[in-house]
């Protein structure tokens, strides 16, 4: 089941400095072990990043105000290799907090060099134990995706003057494997991080 | 339905204006001096693909093909494959009404489905609607236009291309399009030639460099084939805006069309599909240039 945190009296998402300080709260609840990293490079410095630290690991948290798409995404992938060179010794994760993602995001992150983990949050205006209340909702999106992020596409059939493609390449159609999907992740990233 | 004696004809593409590319004037035209040129290539089956923009086929060929025929002493025509186009189901005696001309030197054709593969139908018995020889001895370029979203005809189509360009935006998530579209007709059909064009934003050239080049390297990684490079070009409705001056890193890569105008590196002799669908397609226009209509 995917990790929720509750946090009663939060304000509109609209106010975003607001859900931020809540998010901070509220993640190292799901990774109770881990401890909030005191002192982080002004390079590293964002008002929307934090960093936790549990055993080797580095959590590096990113909480966006919109939903992250493919090309928000790159610029996050340029700063990954910011935090991997200033902590080469630390084994670096990324944790991306929005509101929404792009569908393709959850697959996408199964290959990027770090791990990352993607978590939606939202507001919901009710609650079972506190109607009156809104809330802020947090889900885990990288444990779902590992059952199935999007649906195969299924091209139509083939009619009448519609020849079929030799060798079922319907099946082939528009996707591209793993290795292409994974150069193509990592063209993105040589791209942000050289020109972005 | 054009009549070729009247060069003013307002021809309307959604909300694109399409009459500038015919009727340019003079002083944007940059046409190479057809002496430079030394090739005779016959004819070659061309496409341009926006695959990251669906419903710009048509626009993006008409586009092509007046640049090339400015160019160079070329003909072109497009061939448009259009969904729900059927001109057998006329009653009229000539099936291929929907001849027109663009210019004095593109003509386009609408087919169904049903036509192109009437007509590249291998098999069929000899000289029926086939004249034995062609007639038509200038360069010409044909551009089939089709929308490569749409599986009908696709792998027809693909066996008449010798060359698929493809239209994209200098970023990686256009080019990742264009890389689904090779692959595909990499897959029905090795013989055809990949080329980028770039459009859109103003980049320094080392990013286009780069973007290219790592495009290649995962092409030929992948699929063994390695695209060939046309320059950039901005479509037609960025040319009305003024574009600001390229800054010192930045170059204006022109539109390299060499390659295409030449016929450099075209797979001969035609295949039995292309021989087909090129003797037909003269025979066409000639009827056309014959009996112009009304």
């Amino acid at each position: 089941m995917s990790p929720r945190v509750f946090l009663a009296k939060s304000p509109s998402l609209k106010e975003f400095q607001k859900v931020f300080l809540l998010l901070k709260e509220a993640l190292p609840r799901l990774f109770p072990q881990a401890q909030p990293l005191r002192e982080v490079d002004e390079r590293l410095g964002s008002p929307y990043s934090f960093f936790l630290q549990e055993g080797e690991t580095l959590l590096w948290v990113e909480v966006a105000f919109s939903p992250l798409t493919r090309e928000t995404l790159t610029h996050y992938l340029a700063k990954a290799k910011q935090v991997q060179a200033l902590f080469p010794a630390a084994k670096i994760c990324g944790v991306f907090a929005a509101p929404d993602f792009e569908a393709e995001l959850t697959q996408l992150v199964e290959w990027i060099l770090i791990p990352i983990r993607l978590f939606r949050y939202r507001e919901v205006v009710a609650l079972e134990n506190s109607p009156a209340e809104p809330a802020l909702w947090i889900e885990e999106l990288t444990v779902a995706s590992s059952k199935k992020a999007t649906p195969p596409e299924t091209p139509p059939s083939p009619g009448p003057f519609q020849e079929a493609m030799p060798g079922g390449l319907e099946s082939h159609w528009n996707r591209l494997t793993r290795e292409e999907l994974r150069d193509f992740i990592q063209f993105e990233i040589d791209f942000a991080c050289k020109y972005k | 339905m054009v009549n070729p004696d009247s060069p003013l004809k307002k021809l309307k593409w959604g909300l694109h204006d399409l009459s500038p590319l015919f009727h340019a004037p003079a002083s944007q035209e940059t046409a190479e001096p057809a002496s430079s040129r030394t090739a005779h290539f016959g004819v070659q089956f061309l496409s341009v693909c926006v695959p990251d923009h669906e419903g710009d086929a048509f626009l993006a060929n008409a586009y092509l093909a007046s640049q090339m025929v400015r160019r160079a002493d070329l003909f072109a025509s497009l061939v448009s494959i259009a969904p729900g186009v059927n001109a057998f189901s006329s009653k009229s005696e000539n099936p291929f009404r929907s001849l027109e001309l663009l210019d004095s030197r593109i003509s386009r054709l609408v087919l169904s489905h049903q036509e192109l593969w009437n007509i590249t139908q291998t098999g069929r018995p000899p000289g029926d609607l086939i004249s034995p020889k062609p007639e038509i001895s200038q360069d010409f370029l044909v551009f089939l236009e089709f929308e490569p979203s749409q599986f009908r005809s696709l792998a027809r189509i693909a066996l008449l291309l010798d060359r698929l360009i493809l239209f994209v935006q200098p970023t990686v998530e256009s080019l990742r399009e264009a890389y689904r579209l090779v692959k595909t007709f990499w897959h029905l059909n090795r013989e055809i030639d990949f080329f980028l064009l770039f459009r859109g934003k103003a980049l320094p050239r080392e990013q286009k460099e780069f973007l290219f080049e790592r495009f290649s390297l995962i092409a030929s990684r992948f699929l063994w084939t390695t695209p060939g490079w046309l320059g950039e070009l901005a479509f037609p409705e960025k040319k009305e805006k003024k574009e600001r001056a390229p800054t010192s890193r930045e170059e204006n890569w022109e539109f390299n069309a060499e390659t295409i105008i030449l016929g450099e590196g075209l797979k001969r002799p035609l295949s039995p599909e292309k021989n087909r669908f090129w003797l037909e397609l003269q025979k066409i226009l000639q009827n056309r240039m014959a009996h112009p209509l009304p």
